[in-house]
């Protein structure tokens, strides 16, 4: 049995399978569709904290804007605004209660603005934040 | 491939590796799909989900580590969520039985035998549990070693000797020798 075995390397168990140029283009497509719904929810989350607010609230009006990626996983949203600070696109102060409060700053309006006029500058910087939030999905 | 992982992972890298590695593995990781759901249509699904997943994984890649390793991680335990899924352990309870492979028109006779020896050990092996399939695939169909399978699966040596033996002996009774 284990000769049979042995002659099976490099074999197919289905014949009727080939990845083909048909299932690259899906792939891609499926990829694009993916980064636009992406940009779309960095977007959002900048137009919102234009004006300060809490990481909670923030999650509220997103929801309110039909953004689901964040609903039950407040985590990921919380690596996403961690990204913006470090990017130095937004700021965070503690307030009198206790609760830490986002906003926007200079450089971050903007890159709204850019990313509002479809600069291609911003989108890369977009693509890239991005890509580091879906890590922890 | 490991010219190319060694470089750092900056943006145009990474569409030219992602291009790479689906040129390189698009067809392995289909087979691999196949092993685990054995079913044509769910295999080709599963296998572009797994490249999207790969994609996004990119940036993050080791660039010390296997390519392969790597992204074969990815596709088992993305098969593994499939089959553990509600919807495939309601819904979908058998298997597509696979229509019998062509064989060429004029190979002769002796080729024919070993060709339909061969569809009736596949048969077999698909037939297994996925437990014991599992390791019988990587090992003998891709030439993993045991060592690798535990990489690539997270299942130890020792367990999968076991099983490979258990496979053995359910592959012998069932096809006899």
């Amino acid at each position: 049995m284990e000769n049979r075995l042995r002659n099976m390397k490099n074999k197919r168990l289905s014949n009727s399978l080939e990845f083909t140029e048909h299932h690259r283009a899906n792939i891609y497509r499926q990829i694009d569709r993916e980064r636009e719904k992406d940009e779309d929810v960095l977007l959002a989350v900048l137009q919102l904290l234009s004006e300060e607010k809490t990481g909670f609230v923030l999650l509220k009006q997103l929801l309110r804007r039909g953004i689901q990626k964040f609903e039950d996983k407040e985590g990921s949203l919380y690596l996403l605004l961690h990204e913006l600070e470090k990017k130095e696109l937004i700021q965070s102060v503690w307030g009198d209660d206790s609760q830490k409060y986002y906003k926007l700053n200079q450089k971050g309006h903007k890159f709204l603005k850019k990313t509002e006029a479809k600069d291609s500058k911003a989108s890369s910087l977009l693509q890239e934040l991005m890509r580091g939030e879906l890590l922890y999905e | 491939m490991g010219e190319l992982a060694a470089k750092a992972l900056q943006t145009e890298n990474i569409e030219a590796l992602f291009d790479q590695i689906m040129n390189d593995y698009g067809q392995d990781i289909l087979q691999l799909t196949y092993s685990y759901v054995r079913n044509t249509a769910v295999a080709e699904d599963l296998t572009q989900e797994i490249f999207v997943k790969c994609y996004k994984a990119l940036p993050d890649f080791e660039q010390r580590a296997s390519v392969r390793t790597w992204l074969w991680r990815i596709a088992i335990n993305h098969c593994k969520d499939h089959l553990r899924s509600w919807h495939v352990r309601n819904v979908m309870l058998t298997y597509e039985k696979e229509a019998e492979p062509a064989s060429s028109t004029d190979i002769v006779e002796h080729e024919i035998i070993r060709d339909n020896e061969d569809q009736e050990l596949k048969k077999a092996v698909l037939e297994l549990p996925l437990k014991f399939r599992e390791p019988i695939y990587l090992h003998y169909f891709e030439e993993l070693s045991l060592k690798e399978i535990e990489k690539v699966t997270g299942v130890k040596v020792n367990t999968i000797k076991t099983r490979m033996r258990r496979a053995l002996a359910l592959l012998k009774e069932r096809l006899g020798g």
